[in-house]
C-alpha cells in the first residue's frame, strides 16, 4: 500500500486515466463490432467522465485512505488496459467497467 | 541672475537627463509593441481552447444520441462541468485581452503622454484579473490598484515626467504580472485551462471515429496527407477501395486519432509558451525602470513560436 499521500493533481489524473480506459474498451468493443448496441458501455464511460469531470474543480479532502481508493484505481484500469486487444464479449467489458466506474465513485468522494 | 558657468551645469543636466527619458520612451514604445503582441497571441490561443470546449459539446451531444443516451444524467453532470471550465477559459482570454490593451495604452504613454487611457486600460486589467483569479480558486491576495494608477501631474521638463509615468506604469504592471504567472505556473490550474488532454480530445474523437467506423466520411483528405510526399492523390475509386480494406481502414483510423492527439498536445504547448511569454516579460519591464535598453529576444523567439502553434493548431483542425 502507498505510504504518501497523493495530490489532488494525482487523484484527478486517476479518475481521467480511468475514464480514457472506459472510452477506450468502448472504441474497442466498436472497431470490433460497429453494429453492436454498446449503450452500457457508453453509460459507464458517461458515468466516469461526470466523476472525473466533477472533482476536476473540487478540492480533495485529506483523508489518508485516499491512497488506498487511488491505488485500487489504477490497478483497475491499467487491467482494463491490458484486456483491450484480447477481450471481445461485451457483457465481460461491461461488467469490468460497472466495477472501474464502482471504484472510481469511491474515489470521487474524497472531493469535497 | 546664473552665472554662465551655472547656466552651463543646468544644460548639460537638462540634455543628459533628456537622453535618459528618450532611452525610457523608447523602451516603453518597444515594451509595448512585444507586450501587446505577446498577449494577443496568448490571447488567440486561449480562444482556441474555447473553441474546442465547444467542439467537445457536440461531441457529446452526437455519442448521447448515437448510444439512444440522450438526457443521460451523467452526460448533463459532465456538461456542466465543461461549462464552468469554458467560462474560466473566457474569463482568462478576457485578462489577456484587458493585458494586450494596457501594453497598447502603454505605447499611447510614451509616444503623447495619454495617462488617461492608461488609467482605463490598466483599471481593465485589474478588474479582469480579479475575476480570472477568483475563478480559478487562487487563494492568492490580490491587491487593488488605485483608481488612478499613473499620476497626470505636468511639470516643466515635460520628458522626464513623461518618463517617470512610463516606469510608474511598467512597475505597476509587472507587479500585477507577478501575481498571474505563479497562478499560471500551478499544474491545477494548468488542468483547469487545458483539461486534461484525453478527455477533451476523448470525447470528439469518439464521435469521428463512430463516424469513420459507418463509413460516412471520405477518407480523402487522410489519404492525400499521407500521400504528399511522394506526390501522391486519391481518386473517386479510393473510398469504395479503402471501406473494403480492414487493414487500410484501420491504418487511416490511427492517422485519423493521431492528428486529433496532435492538436491536444500543441493545446498544452500553447499554454505552456504562454506562461514562458509571461515570465519573459518581467525582466523587460525591470530593465525599462533602471533606464536600461531592453533586449527583446527570448519574448520576440516565444511569441514567434506561439503564432507557430497557432497556425499548425489551425491547420490541424482543417484536416
Amino acid at each position: 500500500m502507498p505510504n504518501t499521500q497523493p495530490s489532488k493533481t494525482d487523484v484527478v489524473a486517476s479518475l481521467a486515466a480511468a475514464a480514457d480506459s472506459v472510452r477506450q474498451a468502448y472504441l474497442a468493443a466498436q472497431a470490433a463490432n460497429p453494429a453492436a448496441d454498446l449503450s452500457k458501455l457508453y453509460k459507464a464511460e458517461m458515468a466516469a467522465e461526470a466523476i472525473w469531470s466533477t472533482a476536476e474543480e473540487k478540492a480533495l479532502k485529506a483523508d489518508p485512505a485516499v491512497a488506498k481508493a487511488k491505488a485500487d484505481l489504477d490497478a483497475a484500469t491499467q487491467d482494463i488496459r491490458n484486456n483491450l486487444g484480447t477481450l471481445k464479449d461485451i457483457a465481460q467489458w461491461v461488467q469490468l467497467l460497472d466495477g472501474l466506474v464502482n471504484l472510481a465513485t469511491s474515489v470521487g468522494k474524497f472531493f469535497v | 541672475m546664473a552665472s554662465q558657468g551655472t547656466l552651463f551645469v543646468i544644460i548639460a543636466s537638462a540634455l543628459a537627463l533628456g537622453g535618459c527619458s528618450s532611452v525610457t520612451l523608447t523602451a516603453g514604445a518597444n515594451l509595448s509593441k512585444v507586450g501587446q503582441t505577446a498577449a494577443a497571441q496568448m490571447e488567440q490561443n486561449a480562444t482556441t481552447s474555447s473553441t474546442a470546449m465547444l467542439s467537445l459539446r457536440k461531441a457529446v451531444a452526437f455519442n448521447d444520441g448515437f448510444n439512444g443516451q440522450i438526457g443521460n444524467p451523467d452526460s448533463k453532470t459532465f456538461l456542466t462541468n465543461v461549462d464552468a471550465i469554458q467560462s474560466i477559459i473566457s474569463q482568462y482570454a478576457k485578462m489577456l485581452d484587458s493585458l494586450a490593451s494596457t501594453y497598447s495604452a502603454l505605447g499611447d504613454l510614451a509616444s503623447y503622454d495619454a495617462v488617461g487611457s492608461f488609467n482605463t486600460a490598466f483599471a481593465t486589467l485589474d478588474k479582469d484579473t480579479t475575476k480570472f483569479l477568483q475563478s480559478v480558486h487562487s487563494t492568492s491576495q490580490i491587491p487593488q490598484e488605485t483608481a488612478s494608477a499613473v499620476q497626470a501631474g505636468g511639470g516643466i521638463v515635460i520628458g522626464i515626467i513623461q518618463a517617470n509615468k512610463i516606469k510608474n506604469a511598467s512597475r505597476i504592471i509587472r507587479a500585477k504580472l507577478q501575481i498571474i504567472i505563479p497562478i499560471m505556473d500551478d499544474p491545477d490550474t494548468k488542468k483547469l485551462l487545458i483539461l486534461n488532454k484525453q478527455e477533451t480530445t476523448g470525447q470528439i474523437d469518439q464521435a469521428a471515429e463512430a463516424l469513420f467506423d459507418c463509413e460516412v466520411y471520405s477518407y480523402g483528405p487522410l489519404l492525400d496527407d499521407l500521400g504528399a510526399a511522394l506526390n501522391l492523390k486519391s481518386n473517386s475509386q479510393s473510398d469504395g477501395i479503402v471501406a473494403k480494406n480492414a487493414k487500410v481502414k484501420s491504418g487511416l483510423r490511427n492517422v485519423a486519432i493521431e492528428l486529433a492527439n496532435e492538436q491536444s498536445d500543441q493545446m498544452e504547448a500553447s499554454y505552456d509558451k504562454s506562461v514562458a511569454a509571461l515570465k519573459a516579460l518581467v525582466p523587460l519591464h525591470e530593465s525599462l525602470e533602471k533606464g536600461a535598453p531592453l533586449n527583446l529576444d527570448t519574448l520576440l523567439a516565444i511569441t514567434s513560436q506561439l503564432q507557430t502553434i497557432a497556425t499548425s493548431l489551425q491547420a490541424t483542425k482543417g484536416k
